[in-house]
């Protein structure tokens, strides 16, 4: 058992015997499904919208929409992946509002691994404090495109498999692949502007 | 395996999500290319960084508010309303039937009787097909199959009626307790 805001969450039951117990009536199986993944909606959400009034409504109706379709619903994935893409879809619907771009400005993007690996010496990091090497990785993140940021965030926060995230995110397995590399590849050249300005 | 083509691999070996033979195919280049390695290693290290990410909390009472927002609306209704609904489907069925049938009410009473009782429970939409077939064979001719269709048509459309009422009227009795703990 342990405690997330408030909430008594078991670590003993799976999503998917929640799910089963919410949909027999059990009243408190959803407050603990909450309680779990509150956190994961509200991050990811922030790391797409950079927004935390907009984080906080997309984690919100993500559960809204979660609650009123699970009745009616056949989960084809796991409950996870399917809370995840609920948020993304969401997360998108946000950006097609606020910002038409976001996503069109990597639609024509090529999804082959043409780019090469940097053939340099890893980053000096053990020079770094690791309270201050944390910030650089999150300030760097936060530079990179949204659909960067929920690929990392899929990946390394929640550890989504690629096949997962290609189903949460509606895209094909290929696609994940480019924008994992990619996004790697851009956090390293935003790391090595960090050192070369001074560090 | 040349460079060219382990490079391309690389970081998906580095997340595990190569065939164990193309595994092994990367760590055999590796063991004889250096710079592969450091490539490797960079990779490695990039990695290793983002799983320090840490996530972005939400302010405390956000669960709070989100349970709250949950014990505003009502459960989905399509649990609490399907019984409902199947009645008000049979109930339906029994009324058109009566109304609509005129001189093959007889036979077709006796039918329905014999259909609907392993039909409770059942939902309003699955009762078309079967319907339809039934009727059909009731009918002993090209005039009486259309009429027979058209007793059809206005059960399903009764039976809509009624279900739609009993969505619209019945209240919804499952709500999320939002007790504190």
């Amino acid at each position: 058992m342990f405690n997330y805001r408030g909430v008594v969450c078991s670590k003993a039951q799976s999503d998917e015997e929640l799910v089963r117990l919410h949909l027999q009536g059990d009243l408190e199986a959803f407050r603990e499904l909450v309680g779990r993944y509150t956190g994961a909606m509200y991050n990811l959400a922030y790391r797409y919208t950079a927004d935390r009034m907009a984080a906080e409504d997309i984690a919100q109706e993500t559960f809204l929409r979660v609650y009123q379709a699970l009745p009616r619903s056949r989960l084809e994935l796991p409950f996870k992946p399917w809370l995840f893409r609920i948020a993304v879809n969401l997360c998108r619907d946000w950006a097609a509002r606020k910002r038409p771009l976001a996503f069109a400005q990597l639609g024509n993007e090529d999804d082959s691994l043409v780019e090469s690996i940097p053939d340099e010496e890893p980053l000096p990091l053990e020079r770094v404090e690791a309270g201050e090497l944390e910030e650089m990785v999150r300030q760097a993140v936060a530079e990179l495109a949204p659909p960067y940021r929920v690929a990392i965030t899929l990946r390394y926060t929640e550890g989504l498999s690629y096949q997962q995230m290609a189903e949460v995110l509606d895209i094909p397995l290929n696609t994940v692949r480019t924008h994992l590399f990619r996004a790697k590849q851009r956090l390293r050249q935003a790391l090595e502007r960090w050192w070369g300005g001074g560090k | 395996m040349n460079c060219n083509e382990a490079q391309t691999r690389l970081d998906l070996y580095v997340e595990g999500e190569l065939s164990p033979d193309e595994r092994r195919g990367v760590e055999t280049h590796l063991r004889s290319c250096p710079a592969c390695r450091r490539r490797l290693a960079n990779l490695e290290q990039m990695v290793t960084l983002l799983h320090t990410l840490p996530r972005v909390e939400p302010m405390p009472e956000l669960t709070a508010r989100i349970l709250a927002r949950l014990e505003e609306r009502p459960r989905q209704r399509a649990v609490a309303v399907r019984p409902a609904l199947a009645w008000a489907a049979l109930l339906s069925l029994g009324v058109a039937l009566v109304v609509a049938s005129g001189p093959r009410l007889a036979a077709l009473w006796a039918w329905a009787a014999e259909m609907l009782a392993p039909l409770e429970g059942a939902l309003a939409g699955t009762l078309s097909l079967d319907l339809a077939s039934e009727l059909s064979t009731l009918a002993e001719g090209p005039a009486e199959a259309v009429g027979a269709l058209l007793i059809l048509a206005l059960i399903l459309l009764t039976a809509g009626t009624f279900g739609l009422l009993v969505q619209v009227l019945v209240p919804a009795n499952g709500h999320l307790s939002v007790n504190s703990t």
